[in-house]
Order: C-alpha cells, then structure tokens, then sequence
C-alpha cells in the first residue's frame, strides 16, 4: 500500500461513514501539508469527474500571486454540498473549504489566494450525486506564498 | 492592528449579493520579518455566516487564502434582512459583523 492509498483509506473512508464531514480535527488535517494529489483523493475518495457544468475562473496570467482572484461557480449544478478549492504548487493545497448548510445559498462563491509559482487549479464540488471537478492553469509572474 | 470587518449586502437580480473585505494578515508561517524571525502561522480558520440568525454556510479558508481576504457569496433573501458574519483564526481570536441588507 503506498502512500496516497493509505490516505485514502484514512480519510476517504472517514468521509464516507460520516457522509459529510463536520468541522473536526479530521477535516483540519486536510489543511495541512500534502500533495494535492493526495489532497483531492482524500476529498472525493478517488471518485471523480470532470464537469463543464461546474465554472472556476482563475486569471491566465496573475501579476501579484498574493491576490489572485478566483470565483467558482456551480450554480449550474443541483444538491451542492460543499466546494474544495486546490492549488497544486502550494505546499498546503486545500486552500478554502466551503459547506453549504442551506438551499438559500447559490453554489457560488468569490476569494482570492495565494499562488507560488504558476499552477493548476482544481475546484472540487460534492454534490448529492458524487464530486465533480473543474481545472484550470495560471501563470505567476511574482509568486506570493 | 484592529481586525476590521468591511461588509455591503445588497439586492441584485433577486439574490442578496454580500461582499466581505476582512482586515487580517494571513500569515503562512513561512515569512520572515525584517529581524529575520519567522512570522508565526496566523490565519482565519473558520468563517460562518448567518441570514437573520439561521446558518447559511461555513468556509475554512486555510492560510494560502490571500491576506486581507475578500469574500463575494450570494443569497436568497429580501431587503432588510440582517446577514451575519463570524469568524475564528487559528489561534482562537474571533470578530464578528452584521449588516442589513440595502
């Protein structure tokens, strides 16, 4: 059993007894320091796809990557429980968490992060039929990490 | 430094659009001041938010979110409605803002 496998395991399992994940220790470890590779596994349990229906809008090129805006928009998509927003280059890759509580809210959400170098980004939306991902790559001209 | 909470709510295309601008450094624990010591971790863990005193979600921002963060969500809801928004950073300082929605 290597590595991803095993964090899969611990915390994919986890996440799939509890359903969705409460605000534990649990869900602080994903915070921390990983691949975000293993990140996304332990996120969605290995199972998941690509989705037009799901937008991330990330700039091609950030200038200042302190301030790098980004929207996710999954109002296209029913049943969202929570959005995953994942920074590949950065050493801590789970850079927001979003759990939605109530259906007033729209599957949308606005922040800025920050960026080390140019990278991929990966917005993970759970929705009550599975996780759905959407990608995209910026560009960093001055990295801010 | 006062950790100041900027928040505007306001009707657009019959959803509540609220816009947060929060005074925080979001320190990462890897930059080092002008004495060359590292800055320790410092961020906002947790934010939730609250429409008339019913939670409508909660965000864990880790500390990669950018420094003085900038939030933009969106809610059903009417004029008049008092949005609410808390947070709590990881070394257990908290604040909290409402605003009425224009």
């Amino acid at each position: 059993m290597n590595r991803r496998s095993a964090i899969k395991v611990l915390i994919g399992g986890a996440l799939a007894l509890s359903g969705m994940v409460p605000l534990n220790a649990l869900a602080n470890k994903m915070m921390g320091k990983m691949a975000a590779l293993d990140a996304i596994d332990a996120i969605t349990g290995g199972k998941h796809s690509e989705s037009s229906k799901l937008k991330l809008k990330t700039p091609k090129v950030a200038e200042n990557g302190s301030q790098v805006p980004v929207t996710v928009d999954a109002t296209a998509l029913t049943g969202v429980k929570s959005i995953f927003l994942i920074v590949h280059e950065n050493i801590k890759p789970v850079a927001m968490r979003i759990d939605f509580d109530s259906e007033e809210v729209a599957a949308f959400a606005s922040f800025r992060v920050k960026l080390g170098k140019p990278t991929k980004v990966t917005a993970i939306v759970h929705t009550a039929s599975g996780f759905v991902t959407a990608s995209s790559n910026t560009k960093v001209t001055k990295g801010g990490c | 430094m006062t950790k100041k909470i900027k928040a505007r709510a306001k009707m657009k295309n019959g959803l509540i659009e609220v816009k947060y601008k929060i005074t925080h450094p979001m320190e990462t624990g890897r930059r080092k001041d002008k004495a060359g010591n590292v800055v320790a971790e410092e961020y906002i863990s947790h934010i939730t938010i609250l429409k008339n005193g019913k939670e409508m979600l909660r965000l864990s921002p880790n500390s990669t979110v950018s420094a003085n963060p900038y939030l933009f969500v969106k809610l059903n809801g009417a004029k008049g409605d008092a949005i609410t928004l808390s947070w709590v950073s990881n070394t257990g300082e908290k604040n909290s803002a409402t605003t009425k929605v224009e």
